[in-house]
Formats: C-alpha cells, sequence, structure tokens
C-alpha cells in the first residue's frame, strides 16, 4: 500500500479539480525523488514520528487561535523554513480535521511547493497580487481536505516589489478570513527585504537555524528585524551530533 | 565544553587524524632511507683500577673501575693533546697540523666515539668513521695512545719514587759519614779512650755516660745510620712497588676483543626512529591545534542550548539521512518525505511502500 493510501480518511483530491501540472515539474525526477526519499527515511524514527515532531512543535508555539497567520522564517536561504512549514501546516490539518489550513509559499526565489506537491505553479500568488486576479485562482488542494497551498507563481522581473504592495495585505486579510490556519513560508530575512514586512503582517513567528550552518551572529541580526513580541521560538533543523552513541553515553550530555 | 571537542573531533575526524598519521608516513620511509651509513669497529677492554705507587687506594669503592677508565679516556678525549697523539696514529694524522683540521678531528672523534661500560670491569668502546680504514684505525689508535698513556704515567711515578728515595739515601748517607766522622775526631782526641769505649760496649756504655758530648755523637750516628738503612729499604720498596705497578699496568687494562675492520656499513635506524616520532608529535600537536581553532571559531547553533539564549526552543529536528538521492535534491526529499508521513499531504511517490 503507498503512503499516499494511508488509511487517514482524506482522500487524494479528484484529478478534475487538481490543475494540470506545470511543463517544468518533471514526474520522473518527482517520482524518483519521492520515492527514494520514503525508501531511504522510512526506517529512521524521526521520518516515521515526523507529525509528533510537528505536533510538539506548533503546540509549544500556541498555534490553534482561529484565523491565526503564522510565518515561518529563518535568516538564510536553505535552512529548512520551508520543511518545517510544510510539516506544521500538514501536522495541523491533520490535527483539526474540521478547521481549514493553507500554507502560502512567499519566497518568489526559490519557489519549490508547486514541485512538491505536484501542482501547476501557476497561477500563484505573485500572478494574483500583480494582475489583480481573485487569490482564490492560486489555491490548489491537496490530499488532505483540509489543507489546501497557494504556490507563489512564476518568477518573471520586477516581481520583487509584490510582497510589498497593499495586495499582499489584502491577500493575507482574505486568507485569514477564510482559514483557520494560515502558514506562510518566509524568504530569508537577511536574503530579503521584503521578509520582514511580510512577518509584520502575521500573529506569530518561528524563527528556522540550520543547525551547525548559520552563525549566531547572523541568526541574531535577522529576529533583530522582528518584532520581538511577535517570535513565538524557535526550531533547530538538521540537528546531527557527529559523537558515536557509546561515546555519548560515556561522557553523558556530550 | 568537552561535548563541543568531541562533536568537532567526530565531525572533522578525517582532517584531525590526517597530520599524526601522514607526516610519519611521509617522514618515517624518508628518515630510514636517507639515514646516513657509516663503519663502525668495536674493541672490549678488561680494566681494572690504576695502580699507583705507595699510594693507598683511594678510589671511591663505589666507583667500578669500569667506570673510573672509562671516565678517565672519556676526559683524556677531551684535551687536545690526547686527541692529536691519537689522530697522529690514523690516516687524519694530516689533518693535525691545521687549526681546521683540528676541530674536524675533534667533530669526527666527538660524534664518533662511544665509550660504554659493560659490568664492572669491561669497556666497550665502539667508533664509527665514514670508512671502514678509519674506524678499524680510530678505534685501534685510542687503545694504544690510551695504554701507552697508562704505562708512560706509571713509569713516571715509579721514576718520581724511586729519585725521591734515592735522594733520601744520599742525604742519609751524607749524614752518617758527617756524623761518624764527628764521632771518629772525637774519639781520636780523647786518646785511647775511643778503642776502649769502641771495643766495649760495657765500659763504652760507661764511658758515654761519662762523657756527655761522646753519648751525643754516639746517638747521632747510630740515628743516621737507621735513617739511611731506613732509605735502603724504601728504595727497595720503591723498586719493587714501580715493577709490580708496571706490571699491574698492563694487567690493568687488557684489550680483550681488539678492534676489527668493519666489512659492511650499517645505518642507525634506532636513531631515524625519532624522526617519525616527531613527526607523530608534531602531527598530533597540529591536529590539537586545529581542534581548538574549530572549536573556538565554531559560533553556530549546534545544540538546543545554544539558542537558549535567544528565546525559546519549540523543537529540534533531526538531519534525516537520505541516501541515494543525489546532493542536490537531498533538501526536496526531505521535505517531501516528512510532508508524506506527517498528513500523507503529497501525491504518492510511485513505488514508494510504507
Amino acid at each position: 500500500m503507498s503512503i499516499a493510501d494511508s488509511t487517514r480518511g482524506n482522500g487524494p483530491v479528484s484529478n478534475e479539480s487538481e490543475p494540470e501540472a506545470d511543463s517544468a515539474v518533471n514526474p520522473l525526477r518527482l517520482r524518483r525523488t519521492g520515492a527514494l526519499a520514503a525508501s531511504s527515511l522510512e526506517r529512521q524514527p524521526v521520518f516515521i514520528e515526523a507529525d509528533e515532531l510537528f505536533r510538539t512543535i506548533y503546540t509549544r508555539a500556541g498555534v490553534g487561535y482561529p484565523s491565526e497567520v503564522l510565518a515561518i522564517c529563518s535568516a538564510l536561504a536553505g535552512e529548512g523554513k520551508t520543511t518545517v512549514a510544510v510539516g506544521i501546516a500538514v501536522t495541523v490539518a491533520q490535527d483539526f480535521p474540521e478547521q481549514r489550513v493553507v500554507l502560502v509559499e512567499t519566497d518568489f526565489q526559490r519557489p519549490v511547493l508547486a514541485d512538491d506537491f505536484g501542482v501547476a505553479a501557476s497561477p500563484g500568488l505573485i500572478d494574483c497580487i500583480l494582475g489583480g486576479d481573485s487569490i482564490q485562482v492560486a489555491i490548489r488542494p491537496t490530499y488532505l481536505e483540509n489543507l489546501h497551498i497557494v504556490p507563489v507563481g512564476q518568477l518573471e522581473a520586477g516581481r520583487g516589489r509584490a510582497l510589498r504592495t497593499a495586495a499582499m495585505a489584502g491577500v493575507i486579510d482574505l486568507l485569514r478570513q477564510t482559514y483557520d490556519h494560515v502558514v506562510l513560508d518566509v524568504p530569508p530575512m537577511l536574503a530579503n527585504s521584503d521578509a520582514a514586512l511580510l512577518t509584520d503582517l502575521a500573529d506569530g513567528v518561528i524563527v528556522v537555524v540550520r543547525a551547525g550552518v548559520t552563525p549566531m551572529s547572523v541568526v541574531t541580526k535577522a529576529v533583530e528585524q522582528l518584532d520581538e513580541q511577535k517570535v513565538r521560538g524557535y526550531v533547530l533543523n538538521g540537528a546531527r551530533s557527529a559523537v558515536p552513541r557509546w561515546m555519548r553515553r560515556l561522557v553523558g550530555s556530550a | 565544553m568537552i561535548g563541543k571537542i568531541l562533536e568537532a573531533f567526530f565531525r572533522h575526524k578525517l582532517l584531525l587524524l590526517l597530520p599524526p598519521i601522514l607526516i610519519p608516513a611521509v617522514i618515517g620511509p624518508l628518515a630510514l632511507f636517507t639515514a646516513p651509513s657509516y663503519f663502525e669497529s668495536f674493541a672490549g677492554a678488561w680494566v681494572d683500577q690504576p695502580a699507583y705507587i705507595n699510594a693507598p687506594n683511594d678510589f671511591s669503592p663505589w666507583v667500578l673501575p669500569s667506570q673510573t677508565q672509562s671516565g678517565k679516556l672519556s676526559e683524556l678525549m677531551r684535551t687536545d693533546g690526547f686527541l692529536m697523539d691519537v689522530a697522529r696514529r690514523t690516516s687524519l694524522a694530516p689533518l693535525v697540523n691545521s687549526p681546521a683540521g683540528q676541530t674536524r678531528i675533534r667533530d669526527i672523534f666527538d660524534r664518533g666515539l662511544i665509550l660504554a661500560t659493560n659490568g664492572s670491569h669491561s669497556v666497550i668502546l665502539r667508533f664509527r668513521a665514514s670508512t671502514p680504514q678509519l674506524a678499524y684505525q680510530g678505534a685501534q689508535a685510542v687503545l694504544d695512545a690510551f695504554q701507552e698513556r697508562l704505562a708512560s704515567n706509571q713509569v713516571d711515578q715509579a721514576q718520581i719514587g724511586i729519585n725521591f728515595y734515592s735522594s733520601q739515601i744520599n742525604d742519609a748517607q751524607a749524614q752518617a759519614a758527617k756524623n761518624s766522622a764527628a764521632l771518629r775526631a772525637y774519639l781520636d782526641s780523647t786518646q785511647g779512650a775511643g778503642s776502649t769505649y769502641g771495643t766495649d760496649p760495657t765500659t763504652g756504655q760507661a764511658a758515654s755516660s761519662l762523657d756527655p758530648r761522646l753519648s751525643d755523637l754516639r746517638t747521632q750516628a747510630t740515628l743516621s745510620q737507621a735513617q739511611l738503612e731506613k732509605a735502603r729499604s724504601s728504595l727497595d720498596a720503591a723498586r719493587l712497588a714501580s715493577a709490580a705497578a708496571l706490571e699491574g699496568a698492563a694487567l690493568g687494562f687488557q684489550v680483550i676483543d681488539p678492534p676489527q675492520m668493519p666489512l659492511a656499513p650499517v645505518r642507525d635506524l634506532k636513531k631515524s626512529l625519532i624522526y617519525p616520532i616527531a613527526g607523530l608529535v608534531a602531527g598530533l600537536g597540529l591536529s590539537i591545534a586545529v581542534l581548538v581553532l574549530l572549536v573556538a571559531s565554531d559560533r553556530t547553533a549546534r545544540t538546543d542550548a545554544d539558542l537558549l539564549s535567544m528565546g525559546r526552543v519549540l523543537g529540534i529536528v533531526p538531519q534525516l539521512k537520505v541516501k541515494r538521492v543525489p546532493r542536490t535534491l537531498r533538501p526536496a526529499a526531505t521535505r517531501r518525505a516528512i510532508g508524506f508521513v506527517a498528513g500523507s499531504a503529497l501525491p504518492s511517490p510511485a513505488g514508494a511502500q510504507k
């Protein structure tokens, strides 16, 4: 039995309602990547208990209030904020079937959600903001009935200003009215000045820090741009100890 | 702190283990193959304490004869006179006449000559040189020069003793002759009393008791005669001791194993081992320095404790080991895999079975 066919009570979205996959998405690569990842990860406890892990994260972050916008940010690119955003959105959607969750991708420099979920990348968030279309056209269903995603859309010149427009705030307000939980995948704080504006639109911010990669001074610099009251906490991503287990037992906490 | 050090060590174990492995691995064979070869000649001698004429054995009972003779030879080798005497007996003789040559000779013998004691009476001499002839000549020359020096010392000391006791005899003889002449002159002056006193001890004693002058002269003559006899016996004893010492000198330094001409060069591999060991120590030092630098320069957050100073840590997402996936696709693979399991929200990858 496939993973998607697991008995969670959330059937896949019908093909009719799912837009055609973008030609840029390579189905072969997607299948290969997903299959290999699943087969190589499935024996790792953290993979099996991923839902529990993200449940702990969103519980500690105080997620659960209605119409809440939660921004997931990081100081630099590649720290795992999209992974954490996907994990939180999926887990919240699964844990609260009666509540609607939307995951909004705002990092137009590294769009991945459409590819990951196997949906059309366009029209996306940017297209709606700049083109004046309704945000409804950018919302994509997923295999979870109460979870939707909004891909950022096709990358074109001049889109960097889109996130600064009043239309962006309007989109967030609209999503806040439509969904119980809005999860924003925010661009890197130090790489994109729009990120700070997006976090201002959110009710809470979770900062993702890549273990062993991001210097603390950089994290501090990024956090200084955030509203201190909105920071719910930090998620350490990619933590791995190179010390053998027997050695850690020997020295205790090492 | 120890946790950070261990973390840095195991994270960079290849980098840190490389210097202590690579440096000795490179230096070791180089040191072994480039170790200079030389020729070495051995000699063994059976030694005893030096025998001095009529001198009490003032050597410490705790110092072994081999130590005494070895020390003596070592001290002599540090003198220019003895060293040049040794060099003159070898093919280095032409170098003796120039200061630069003497310096070279000293360098050769300082580096080449090794003296070692082997027990209480055995001294081992080793001489290393660049040629087998020089090795043999050097060892032989040291032995010959030292034996000659020992014999010469004994002869000199014996001669001094004999000369001393001979001069004492001469003095005693002169004194005895003078006293006898004085006694005879006094007896002649007393006319006849001398014959009476001289032939009859009883009457002579009686006469002496009657004549204090005569008694004094007679006593002096007797004393000088006794001194003469004592000096003669001392001279005899000195001659005897001299002969014995000369014999003893030969016995005090006997060459048991004469030096041989070395046939094959040797390499001091033990000495060459110091270079790999030094390389190992240097490599370890380098690794420790690198480790300290790595720990000190690591400003990243690796554990939740590092983030606690900034705020609340909501959770730790461990790094997943994604295998059989190209490196560039691993973040996407991890993200998708988490999405699958967290809520089956993502489409099923074909062929993936749970």
